[in-house]
């Protein structure tokens, strides 16, 4: 049996596609309604609700709790203010990324973590020597995530919503109930993530639904998540890198430099796990580069073209290994789509770095009427969208 | 008189391999067996009317896929279903369960310890690399490392190469792996008592050591090993019970031109001037051949059928000290209705899975610690699937069968083995079964117990032996059966042999007896 | 240049004693010099010149009551041993000699390998060695060193207290019976430095009388991931360009050295390092291979787990060698540069007095 979320009841009600998916054990919606294009576009244009309580959540306590997380990750977060959240990726000694997610300060002493896969035992084991208790608090904690440029609007409705600043959060009430507000998001918008104790699950989401109801709010499946994320140029684990713990192969794991995240990593520090071999990446430089990718629109016209058919574009965000090419194979995308909002075919891939830079040209390769064929594209910027709301 | 080119004595499965993969070559082969059918300890049976079981060994676990492939035995009947998942109840009334959905299980083993649930995918990972680095062994005739021979040299340099290229973490973890105890192993992983005691059992099965003994956590590794030939679930039990192995491979040898004559026990090998002539039936009948392969258990081939005047002293005094020592029994239930287990009542699907009684590393240790000193185990460790769930052919509609494979129950009991100490055997499993499974004593219709003794009275396995000698860590690759007589040969020119006895050997695996057909056709494999 | 040794036993005795001819040493430690009973070898001896090394060689070495009546007693003279036996199985006094014999050859082996950093298992040098035993000597090994000790005994001999006292050393200091793998190993390792037909640990004294200062040490100080010396309790700090110490590795890198610059699988590794107390800390003169086994029954069950910083890491095959406490440090060198191991937690061993202080310190000399 695959576990519910605390808002399951409610979802479930809702999901009128009867398409759901998995996600760390969880049973999630992939879309509640039978297209998840409404939804998509309540992210970027009114608010979307998404149930994220299968995030693996950590509490780490104590005097030590600054020294841990400086041991695991890659960021200063003794330096980090109370208040202040921080997107980090962490490694193994070989400085190969194990996972990302964020790590919030609520005190002096006590931070909560967020990861994508199970990490008490690595936290743990981190620990040794340190005054310091790390908490799986996943299954006793929901979350919900409001996306979309109508979202403070909301949480102002239902009380006292601090002035948060962009990766800031805060402890508040939301019609009454004790909830923590943090300014994060998976969508590159406007958004707030809310974390609240698995009794209140029910009246919040109820509550968030109400309020929105004039704000065009609706409830968002993983489907509409994942365009968004990465038209905002996101990465996730296991679909856009392997975590260096389930790798097989060597080839197979990527370091934080790989995947664009050599602004998290902080040298400075005196030590953290795998510090020595990031020095040293970050010396010869990394062999590979996480990039954005767009399709050349008049290029895939043409091929579609050749064949009497009107272009045609994937109707969801795809998973998978894409082969991209210069001269040779220069790397491979792992996900992509069509933007409905840039109106752009994008993707996300790793790249040897010599063909990295931005406006290099390349090929990606494509499959028009069972042949597998080639069509013009080139690295750009990330993220692919990116709207002032974000941070203001 | 026909003339054969190979002679194989016994038609166990790694007879009938052996057998197969030389008609395959184009060889005239005659397979000799000295029960009425062939199958050795892979057979099925009707012991009770209606009730048909295997009687003897009951899952396929390790059966090699290119065996599968070469042979075609789908072709042949051959249909493995996968068991599903392992249930360990507890004395507590709670119970630890292993699925084979990632989800599933995760959620169950984090219902007992988070950070185990954790580390179960890395232990994962690293038993599968280490099935990997053993899965090229398997497949070798392994070198002799005292052997000046150019040949074996030029093995073993490669064989060097070969641990190099693993590389030295790969190394130590291999080395840990080959030296230390199933539960030290384990500590170093996990918490749950239930979860080690469960997987430090496949380390003791057919042994004489305990789960804290050095050397037992090898065994660990062939539950992964399954996995590397893009077999998700390693354990599996053959349509029809373990018979209809044996029955499609001896159908593919005989597809092949192999000759099978049952109820032919081989009295001797006859010798002359240091070579194979061919072999005496206990009747007296004499038929020749150039090349002689004996499926037979060590001891018996060596001692029994060749005899120590052929044989030099030394490999003479080796085959005595190989040590037998069999450790386990069978109990087979005809059940009138399914067991209801306390922890998990109903007919969930925990029943089309095994069951394993190992509650604790503890009381695995204590069932050996009865053992050690000659008596049966009082409370013992079982293992227990029941066939009728996954194949409803084996018993009549709505009554079933179960397959109780037991330890210890040594060969060597104080007082030796009688009916009494059968029947006692029979009742401390299903005394201590029904703890767990209170309506089991009621629903049982028919019982049948198999003893070491029972098994090398059945099936000629020496001192009842499953793996035709035991699995340690001094028996096995170039030590198994004898320093420097470890590729299937022996001393005497044209005789081989093919049985468990030899490396890689144990369980139903068939490896032993293909590497010894490519030995006898003088290929590699 | 400045060295830190901490220890109080033989080994760091002995690497002060070689670092001294090129550094200016301090010796530390925080535990009264406990009286050490093993074998010196020969290179040993020579860097302790002037200690004083009692050398304690029984010509009796084993007395066991016979269950008929009588003792059976094993002797420094082979033809003395053989005449005892023979009175209880003439097949076992017949045995004796070539069995005796043959563990020698073996032990000779292991004294080799003792006198060095453990070797490369793959290396030629280690074949060639290995190879140098002969046929019969590479069969006995390899099939010796996973063994029970029960089944080698039981290969040779057919006396129950002839094997109970041979049994009892294949467990001495390990928490096994004599029916475990690995214990015939152990069994060969008590046998290094003894004459053949000699099989109690051998049992020389050296007090280590040394200029040692009597000062717990707080902490290993560590900076830029290079051991700069060590911080004493009472707050002092003493800086060292080596800092050797013949601790438990447990209680030098998790507790004196902040885990924080070593590798959490490392971390992981050395907390797994097993160090359990054993049925039998001595040599005990068993009347059977059940009595020991027995013994050991009852110490099993114990509801320690991994008891950490016991004295002595065991000596089991997966802890011996090149994977001994962990293959990361074998030999002898840690993460942190500038820090080396000694001591019996080390390769060779309990027992080998000396003899990874004496390899510990010309590794690290060599750097």
């Amino acid at each position: 049996m695959l576990k519910k979320t605390p808002f399951h009841e409610r979802t479930a009600a809702l999901c009128e596609s009867h398409s759901w998916r998995r996600w760390a054990g969880h049973v999630v919606a992939s879309s509640y309604e039978l297209s998840h294009e409404r939804e998509y576009h309540c992210i970027r244009a009114a608010a979307a609700l998404f149930d994220i309580s299968p995030l693996y959540k950590y509490s780490i306590r104590g005097r030590d709790a600054a020294r841990l997380l400086d041991r695991v990750t890659t960021r200063d977060v003794s330096r980090s203010q109370v208040g202040q959240v921080l997107y980090t990726g962490w490694c193994d000694g070989a400085g190969k990324l194990l996972d990302d997610g964020t790590v919030a300060r609520l005190g002096e002493d006590a931070f909560l973590m967020t990861a994508a896969d199970p990490n008490l035992r690595w936290l743990q084991d981190n620990a040794v020597g340190l005054e310091v208790e790390v908490e799986d608090i996943s299954e006793s904690v929901g979350a919900l995530s409001l996306q979309g440029p109508q979202s403070r609007r909301i949480l102002e409705a239902l009380g006292e919503l601090p002035a948060l600043k962009y990766f800031r959060r805060a402890d508040t009430k939301l019609r009454g109930m004790p909830v923590s507000v943090s300014r994060t998001g998976y969508t590159g918008d406007l958004g707030y993530e809310i974390w609240v104790s698995r009794d209140n699950a029910l009246p919040l989401w109820d509550a968030l639904m109400q309020a929105g109801r004039g704000h065009g709010i609706m409830p968002a499946g993983m489907l509409a998540l994942d365009m968004a994320r990465i038209e905002a140029g996101l990465m996730l684990l296991d679909v856009d890198y392997v975590s260096a713990r389930k790798a097989l192969i060597e080839s197979q794991t990527s370091s934080p430099y790989e995947m664009d995240l050599a602004w998290t990593v902080d040298l400075s520090k005196p030590s953290f796990v795998g510090k020595s071999s990031l020095e040293e990446e970050a010396r010869r430089g990394p062999q590979w580069r996480f990039v954005g990718i767009e399709v050349d629109w008049s290029s895939l016209e043409r091929l579609y073209a050749e064949v009497g058919l009107a272009t045609r574009v994937p109707q969801a965000a795809w998973r998978m290994s894409v082969p991209l090419y210069a001269s040779e194979q220069a790397g491979y995308a792992t996900s992509g789509g069509w933007s409905p909002v840039l109106k752009k075919y994008i993707a996300l891939a790793h790249l040897r770095a010599e063909w990295a830079a931005p406006g290099t040209a390349l090929e990606m390769e494509i499959t028009v009427e069972h042949r597998r064929l080639r069509a013009a594209a080139r690295v750009v910027k990330k993220p692919f969208f990116d709207p002032e709301r974000k941070r203001a | 008189m026909t003339r054969y080119d190979v002679i194989v004595i016994g038609g166990g499965h790694n007879g009938l391999v052996c057998a197969a993969y030389l008609a395959r070559a184009g060889r005239k082969v005659l397979v000799l067996e000295r029960r009425e059918r062939v199958g050795g300890a892979a057979m099925s049976e009707e012991v009770f009317p209606g009730f048909r079981f295997s009687v003897f060994s009951y899952v396929v676990s390790l059966l090699r896929p290119e065996i599968i492939r070469d042979l075609e035995l789908p072709r042949y009947g051959l249909h493995i279903l996968p068991l599903e998942s392992t249930l360990t109840p507890l004395p507590n009334g709670d119970y630890l369960a292993q699925w084979s959905d990632h989800d599933q299980n995760r959620r169950e083993l984090a219902r007992h310890s988070l950070r185990d649930a954790e580390a179960y995918d890395e232990f994962g990972l690293v038993l599968h690399h280490m099935a990997r680095a053993i899965k090229p062994l398997l497949a070798v005739a392994p070198p002799d490392p005292t052997s000046l021979r150019r040949e074996q040299l030029f093995d073993l340099f490669q064989l060097r190469t070969y641990f190099k290229d693993l590389g030295t973490k790969r190394f130590h973890a291999l080395h840990k792996l080959l030296t230390m105890s199933a539960a030290d192993y384990l500590d170093e992983w996990f918490e749950t008592e239930a979860l080690k005691a469960t997987k430090s059992a496949s380390g003791i099965i057919g042994t004489m050591l305990g789960p804290r003994s050095p050397g037992t956590a090898y065994v660990l590794l062939h539950h992964y090993m399954g996995e590397l030939d893009g077999v998700f679930r390693a354990w599996g039990f053959a349509r029809g019970g373990n018979g209809s192995v044996s029955a499609a491979i001896a159908a593919s040898a005989q597809a092949r031109g192999t000759e099978i004559r049952t109820s032919s026990p081989v009295s001797n090998v006859i010798v002359r001037s240091g070579k194979v002539r061919g072999v005496v039936l206990e009747g007296g009948e004499e038929i020749e051949a150039d090349l002689v392969v004996s499926g037979a258990d060590p001891r018996r081939t060596f001692l029994g059928l060749v005899g120590e005047q052929h044989l030099p002293g030394e490999l003479v005094e080796s085959i005595r000290r190989f040590r037998f020592r069999g450790s386990s029994a069978k109990v087979n239930l005809a059940l009138g209705e399914l067991p209801e287990f306390t922890c998990l009542p109903g007919r969930g699907p925990h029943l089309r899975g095994a069951t394993s009684i190992s509650p604790s590393v503890d009381y695995l240790e204590r069932a050996y610690d009865d053992a050690k000193y000659g008596e049966i185990s009082r409370r013992p460790y079982m293992d227990i699937v029941i066939p009728s769930m996954l194949d409803p052919a084996m018993a009549p509609p709505g009554k079933h069968v179960m397959s109780i494979f037991v330890q210890y129950a040594p060969y060597h009991l104080n007082g030796g083995w009688t009916d009494a100490k059968r029947e006692a055997l029979g009742d401390a499993v299903v005394d201590t079964l029904s703890e767990y499974a209170p309506n089991l004593k009621g629903a049982i219709l028919h019982r049948q117990v198999v003893t070491p003794a029972d098994i090398e009275r059945i099936v000629g396995l020496s001192e009842g032996n499953i793996f035709q000698g035991e699995l340690s860590l001094q028996q096995m690759f170039f030590l198994r059966p004898a320093p420097a007589w470890s590729r299937y040969r022996t001393p005497i020119r044209g005789l081989y042999q093919c049985g468990s006895g030899t490396h890689p050997g144990g369980g139903v695996m068939g490896a032993s007896g293909r590497n010894a057909a490519f030995a006898v056709l003088g290929e590699p494999p | 240049m400045t060295a830190v040794v901490i220890g109080a036993g033989v080994d760091a005795l002995v690497a002060a004693r070689l670092l001294s001819r090129s550094h200016s040493v301090t010796v530390l430690h925080d535990e009264n010099p406990a009286e050490e009973r093993g074998w010196v070898p020969p290179p040993v001896r020579t860097v302790l010149k002037n200690i004083a090394v009692n050398d304690e060689e029984p010509d009796r070495w084993a007395v066991a009551p016979l269950p008929q009546g009588g003792r059976l007693e094993l002797w420094r003279d082979m033809g003395r041993s053989v005449d005892s036996i023979h009175r209880v199985s003439e097949r076992d006094a017949a045995r004796w000699p070539d069995f005796c014999a043959r563990m020698a050859r073996l032990a000779r082996f292991l004294e080799r390998i003792y006198l060095d950093a453990p070797p490369d298992p793959l290396g030629v040098r280690f074949a060639v060695r290995a190879r140098l035993l002969g046929k019969e000597g590479l069969v006995d090994l390899m099939r010796l060193l996973p063994m029970p000790i029960a089944e080698l005994l039981d290969d040779w001999f057919e006396n129950d207290t002839l094997k109970g006292i041979l049994g009892a050393a294949g467990i001495m200091g390990l928490r096994q019976g004599p029916r475990s793998g690995g214990t015939a190993f152990l069994f060969l390792h008590h046998h290094v430095g003894s004459p053949p037909g000699v099989f109690p640990p051998p049992r020389t004294t050296v007090v280590s009388e040394t200029d040692a200062q009597k000062k717990k040490v707080q902490r290993i100080l560590v900076n830029e991931g290079r051991a700069r010396g060590v911080v004493l309790a009472v707050g002092t700090e003493i800086a060292a360009d080596l800092v050797i110490s013949a601790l438990h590795p447990q209680r030098t890198l998790l507790e004196l050295v902040d885990p924080v610059w070593l590798d959490p699988e490392l971390v992981r590794a050395i907390r797994h390092i097993r160090s359990r107390a054993p049925a039998f800390t001595t040599f005990v003169d068993a009347p059977s291979l059940d009595h020991l086994e027995r013994a050991h029954d009852a110490s099993k069950y114990g509801t320690e787990g991994i008891t950490a910083l016991s004295p002595v890491a065991e000596l089991t095959l997966d802890q011996a060698l090149w994977m001994r406490p962990v293959p990361e440090l074998a030999h002898y060198r840690t993460p942190i540069k500038g820090l080396w191991l000694c001591g019996p937690s080390m390769h060779p061993g309990p027992g080998i007095l000396g003899a990874s202080g004496y390899n510990a310190a010309r590794a690290a000399l060599r750097g």
